[in-house]
């Protein structure tokens, strides 16, 4: 079962091009994401954090 | 709180987190998943490096939270809980830990004084036209250069010091 899961040689291979074909070093630009879609994302986890639990988590 | 208690207290604050993020959809719930037996060897690491800590300063009592976050954020750099669900998963923009460590280390800095979250602080700071490119740069950090636990607590310290008010950095320490 758990061999089944294991990527083969072409996995790899594949990666390492993807790799090879990606501009390296320090991102000078934001993500490329909606806003709204981060602000929804994140509004949702301030209220997480504004539960009365996170005082015995946290 | 005993060394025990320090390692239950964290890997439920971390659980916590992840849960929230996953839930959310900032971390890919579909994907990933968050290993349990990462979780109980990152805070062993973690309550070492606390006690490791507080010899070297000469900490007496409690670490504050800004160490807290800063040690937590190296442990989850250094065992990476998130794990892809197979092994073919992309791992391009993958930057499930990173995510977890950074807010996990936000919601430490923000406790205040009568241990709940100053979740308005947190709320302002990512509301911040900055804060994308700012997170971009601290994941490009944590990933891919160098940074030690105690640099990465000066960070949370600053953050918890000069850009978060009404929070008491002393009140979550352990």
């Amino acid at each position: 079962m758990a061999r089944d899961t294991l990527p083969d040689e072409k996995a790899y291979l594949d990666a390492l091009s993807r790799h090879n074909s990606e501009p390296q070093g320090n991102p000078n630009h934001s993500e490329d994401c909606s806003f709204e879609a981060f602000k929804s994302a994140t509004d949702t986890l301030i209220n997480a954090l504004s539960r009365k639990e996170t005082k015995a988590v946290f | 709180m005993s060394y025990k208690e320090i390692k239950i207290k964290r890997a439920r604050s971390l659980l916590y987190i992840a849960r929230e993020l996953i839930k959310c959809g900032i971390i890919d719930g579909e994907s990933y998943v968050l290993n349990a037996d990462i979780i109980s060897e990152l805070v062993e690491h973690y309550a070492q490096d606390l006690a490791n800590l507080k010899s070297r300063y000469g900490i007496a009592d409690r670490a504050n939270s800004a160490k807290i976050s800063g040690l937590m954020a190296g442990a989850i750099m250094r065992y990476r809980p998130l794990l892809p669900v197979n092994g073919r998963a992309i791992l391009d923009g993958y930057d499930g830990n990173e995510i977890l460590a950074i807010y996990h280390g936000l919601a430490l800095c923000a406790i205040q004084s009568d241990g709940s979250i100053n979740h308005k602080e947190v709320e302002k700071f990512v509301s911040q036209p900055a804060f994308a490119e700012w997170t971009q740069r601290f994941k490009y950090l944590l990933r891919k250069r160098n940074h030690t636990p105690e640099a990465l607590a000066f960070v949370f310290d600053t953050i918890g010091n000069f850009v978060f008010s009404g929070v008491d950095l002393e009140q979550a320490g352990e």
